[in-house]
C-alpha cells in the first residue's frame, strides 16, 4: 500500500516538474534562443571585428619584427597628449587584432598598422557590428533592463537544464513515436543531455555577469558591516586594482626605447605573451612601464582579472616588480577559471569552433522544444484548417526572422559609407525595423511554413551578397586577401557564403504545409 | 500600471548616466576657476580646457586639468567661450565670464546675444567647438526608426486580429457543416 502511495507521489512529482519545465521553458525559450544565436557570433567576434573595419585590413605582423618605438614614441611626444591618467597600448595580436592601439582617457584612440608603422583612420563608433552582435547576446541594447532580463533568462536556463536532466533520469519517455511531436521531444532531450555540462557553466557565468553582481547588494551590505552595498567597491581592489599613483619628479628625461623595454620584460618572464602596456608618468624620471599579458601555459587561471605582468623603470628598464599567474589572490584565480569557459579568452580557433558547434546544436534543441510545445497546441486545430497561433507567429519571427535581420546588418556594414552621419544608429535601426517587419509579415501570412521558407531565402540572399559587397567596397578581392595573409578576414567571407548556401538549401527542403511537415520531421529526425 | 512603467523607465536610464560637468566660478579678481568632473563624482583630471575667441576663433588658452581637476585662469580681455574637451562625444561649452572692466565694446555684443551675430560671425561658430555630450535625448533619426518599428508592430497586431477572426470563422463554418 505504502509502496503504491510512494509511486503515485513520485509520479505526480515528476508530472509537476515536467509542467513547470514546460511553463518556464516556453516563457524564456525565445530569449534563450536570442542569447544563444548571438552568442555564436560573439564567439567568432575577433574575426567579425577584423572583417568589419577598414582599419584592420592588413596581415597580422610578425611580432619579432615590429618597430614599436616608431609608432608609440611620436604619439607620446605630442605636447597635448593626455598622460596624467596613464597611457594604454594594446599590442598586435590581442583577440586577433593585427593593429597597435594607443589610448588614454579624454582623447581619441589611435590605431597603427604595425606592418608599415603608419597611423590608420579610426572608425570609432561608426563601425560597431561585432560589438552590437555581442551586445545582443546579453541584452545590452535594452540597457539595465536588458541586463536583468537576460540575467534571469540565464537563471531560468539553469533551472531548465538541471530540471530537464532530472526529468530524463526519473521519467520514462517514449522515443519510438512516429509523429513530429515525438521526434521533437526526443531530440530536445537528446541534445540537452549531451550538452548540459558546458551549457550549465555558460549559463551560470552568464547569470553571474548580468545579475550576480547587482543581486549581491544585500550580501555586500552585510559583509561590509553597512559600509557599502556596491559590490565593486569590495571586489575591484582585489580583482582589478587601480594603478598606484606615483608622485612625479617634474623633470623631463629620455625613456628607454619601447622595443628594448619589451625585450627586457620578455627575458624576465618568457612565459607571458604580452598584449598590453601601461605607461605611468611617462618622460618623468619616476616613469614606470607595466607590461601585462596572458600565460598560455596556465589556461583557466589568467586572462580575465588576472593579468600576469612585469613592471619596469621607464628610464633604464630596471625591474620594479612582477606578478606571476599564481601570485593573484585566490578569489581572482577562481573568478578567472569560472569566466574562462564563457569568455573563451586566449583559446585557439579549433576550441572556438567547438563551442560554436555546441551553441549551434543547443539552438536547435531550443527550437525543437518550442516546436514540441507548438505541435501540442496545434492539435486543437482541425487538420484541414491552417494553424494560426500567436506564440507560433512570435516564435517564427524571433527565431527565423532574426536570421535575415542579422544578414541585413552584414549587408549594410559595407554598403553604408563609413563617414555617414549616425551610421551605426541607422544600421541597427534598420535591423530592428526588419526584425519587427518579419513579425508583421508572419502575422499577415497565414501559412507559417511558407513564411519560414521566405525568411530563410531572404537571409540566404543577404548573407551571400555580404562577402561580395565587402570585396567591392573594401577593394580587397579574395585573392588579395589571401596573398596579403588576411586569412581571418577571408574566412569570414567564406563563412558567410557557406552559411548562405546552407540557408538556401534548408529553405528549399523545408515543408510547405502541415501535412508535409509531419512527413518531413519524421523522416529527418 | 502607470507607476510601474515610470519606475521601469527611470530604472533603465539611471545606471547609464556618466556625463561630464563643468563648473565655472568667478573669483572676482579677474580670474576664474574651472572645475571638471563626472556626474558620478569622479574627477576629470586630464580633460582639456580651452578658451576660444568668439571674434576670431583663436585659441586663447589651453591646458589639461591636473590631478585636482580644477584650474584657476586669468580672464581674457576679449569675448570667449570656455570648452571642456573630454574627447570624442564629450565636449562642453560655456560663454566665458567677462573681466571686471568688461570686454571691448564690439565683442560685448557677441557675448550678450549669440543669436544676434552677423553672417560672418555665424560662420565663425562652425570653427568654434560645438557642445557634444552623450545624452539620452532622441534625435530625428531615432524618432523615425522608433516610429517605423511601432507602426510595424501595430500592423502585426492588426493582421493577427484579422487572421484570427478569419480562422475562427472557418472553424465555425466547418463545425456548422458537420452538424
Amino acid at each position: 500500500m505504502n509502496e503504491s502511495i510512494q509511486k503515485e507521489a513520485s509520479r505526480q512529482g515528476n508530472q509537476r516538474l515536467l509542467r513547470v519545465h514546460v511553463v518556464v521553458g516556453i516563457t524564456f525559450s525565445l530569449f534563450m534562443y536570442i542569447s544563444v544565436f548571438f552568442g555564436i557570433f560573439a564567439i567568432v567576434l575577433p574575426y567579425v571585428s577584423a572583417w568589419e573595419k577598414p582599419s584592420k585590413h592588413y596581415a597580422m605582423p610578425d611580432i619579432r619584427n615590429i618597430n614599436y618605438s616608431a609608432m608609440i614614441d611620436p604619439v607620446l611626444d605630442e605636447p597635448d597628449y593626455p598622460m596624467i591618467n596613464g597611457v594604454q597600448i594594446r599590442l598586435p595580436g590581442y583577440l586577433g587584432n593585427p593593429s597597435l592601439t594607443i589610448s588614454a582617457p579624454f582623447t581619441k584612440r589611435r590605431i597603427f598598422n604595425p606592418n608599415t608603422n603608419e597611423e590608420v583612420k579610426n572608425e570609432g563608433k561608426q563601425s560597431q557590428l561585432a560589438m552590437f552582435l555581442n551586445h545582443m547576446h546579453y541584452g545590452r541594447p535594452l540597457k539595465d533592463f536588458g541586463y536583468w532580463l537576460f540575467g534571469f533568462v540565464a537563471v531560468a536556463g539553469l533551472f531548465l537544464v538541471v530540471g530537464g536532466v532530472v526529468l530524463v533520469l526519473v521519467k520514462k519517455f517514449n522515443d519510438t513515436g512516429k509523429n513530429a511531436q515525438s521526434r521533437f521531444s526526443k531530440w530536445h532531450r537528446k541534445i540537452f543531455t549531451w550538452v548540459f555540462p558546458p551549457f550549465i557553466i555558460i549559463t551560470l557565468t552568464g547569470a553571474l555577469m548580468n545579475i550576480g553582481w547587482t543581486m549581491s547588494m544585500p550580501m555586500t551590505y552585510v559583509v561590509s558591516k553597512g559600509e557599502t552595498f556596491q559590490e565593486w567597491k569590495l571586489t575591484n581592489p582585489v580583482l582589478f586594482p587601480d594603478l598606484p599613483r606615483i608622485e612625479k619628479k617634474n623633470d623631463i628625461v629620455p625613456m628607454l626605447k619601447m622595443n628594448e623595454l619589451i625585450k627586457i620584460a620578455q627575458k624576465i618572464n618568457p612565459e607571458i605573451n604580452f598584449n598590453k602596456i601601461i605607461l605611468i608618468n611617462w618622460k618623468d624620471s619616476s616613469a614606470q612601464v607595466k607590461l601585462e599579458g596572458y600565460n598560455p601555459y596556465m589556461p583557466f587561471l589568467n586572462g580575465t582579472s588576472n593579468d600576469p605582468s612585469v613592471t619596469l623603470k621607464g628610464i633604464d628598464g630596471t625591474l620594479i616588480s612582477q606578478q606571476k599567474v599564481m601570485d593573484k589572490h585566490w578569489s581572482g584565480l577562481i573568478y578567472d577559471s569560472t569566466m574562462f569557459l564563457h569568455k573563451l579568452f586566449g583559446v585557439d580557433t579549433f576550441t572556438r569552433f567547438f563551442v560554436v558547434f555546441i551553441m549551434l546544436i543547443s539552438a536547435f534543441a531550443l527550437g525543437f522544444g518550442v516546436l514540441l510545445w507548438l505541435e501540442k497546441k496545434a492539435k486543437v486545430f482541425p487538420k484541414d484548417i491552417p494553424v494560426y497561433q500567436g506564440m507560433g507567429k512570435l516564435s517564427l519571427a524571433v527565431m527565423i526572422g532574426v536570421i535575415p535581420a542579422t544578414g541585413l546588418l552584414f549587408v549594410l556594414q559595407w554598403i553604408l559609407p563609413f563617414d555617414m552621419q549616425d551610421r551605426f544608429l541607422f544600421q541597427k535601426g534598420m535591423f530592428a525595423i526588419f526584425w519587427i517587419g518579419t513579425y508583421t509579415w508572419a502575422c499577415y501570412k497565414i501559412n507559417s511554413y511558407e513564411t519560414a521558407k521566405q525568411f530563410l531565402k531572404i537571409a540566404s540572399v543577404f548573407f551571400i551578397i555580404s562577402p561580395f559587397i565587402h570585396f567591392y567596397s573594401s577593394g580587397f578581392s579574395p585573392v588579395r586577401l589571401w596573398n596579403e595573409n588576411m586569412g581571418n578576414i577571408l574566412g569570414v567571407d567564406i563563412g558567410l557564403f557557406i552559411f548562405a548556401l546552407i540557408l538556401f538549401y534548408v529553405s528549399v527542403k523545408l515543408p510547405n504545409s502541415r501535412d508535409e511537415a509531419q512527413k518531413f520531421w519524421t523522416r529527418i529526425l | 500600471m502607470k507607476k510601474i512603467l515610470i519606475a521601469l523607465g527611470l530604472f533603465c536610464t539611471l545606471g547609464f548616466s556618466h556625463n561630464l560637468i563643468m563648473e565655472v566660478l568667478d573669483n572676482e579678481d579677474n580670474t576664474l576657476t574651472i572645475v571638471g568632473a563626472y556626474d558620478t563624482g569622479d574627477k576629470a583630471a586630464g580633460a582639456m580646457i580651452r578658451f576660444e575667441s568668439l571674434s576670431t576663433g583663436a585659441i586663447l588658452y589651453k591646458k589639461r586639468l591636473p590631478y585636482e581637476s580644477e584650474l584657476t585662469i586669468s580672464i581674457p580681455n576679449e569675448a570667449y567661450q570656455i570648452v571642456l574637451d573630454g574627447g570624442p562625444d564629450h565636449v562642453l561649452t560655456q560663454v566665458g565670464i567677462s573681466p571686471k572692466e568688461g570686454f571691448s565694446k564690439n565683442q560685448e555684443s557677441q557675448v550678450n546675444g549669440m543669436e544676434t551675430m552677423t553672417t560672418a560671425s555665424m560662420t565663425l561658430t562652425t570653427q568654434l567647438s560645438q557642445a557634444k555630450n552623450n545624452t539620452n535625448i532622441w534625435g530625428n533619426l531615432t524618432i523615425f526608426l522608433f516610429t517605423m518599428c511601432l507602426i510595424l508592430f501595430l500592423l502585426a497586431i492588426y493582421f493577427s486580429f484579422k487572421n484570427t477572426e478569419k480562422i475562427i470563422k472557418e472553424i465555425r463554418k466547418r463545425n456548422e457543416n458537420i452538424t
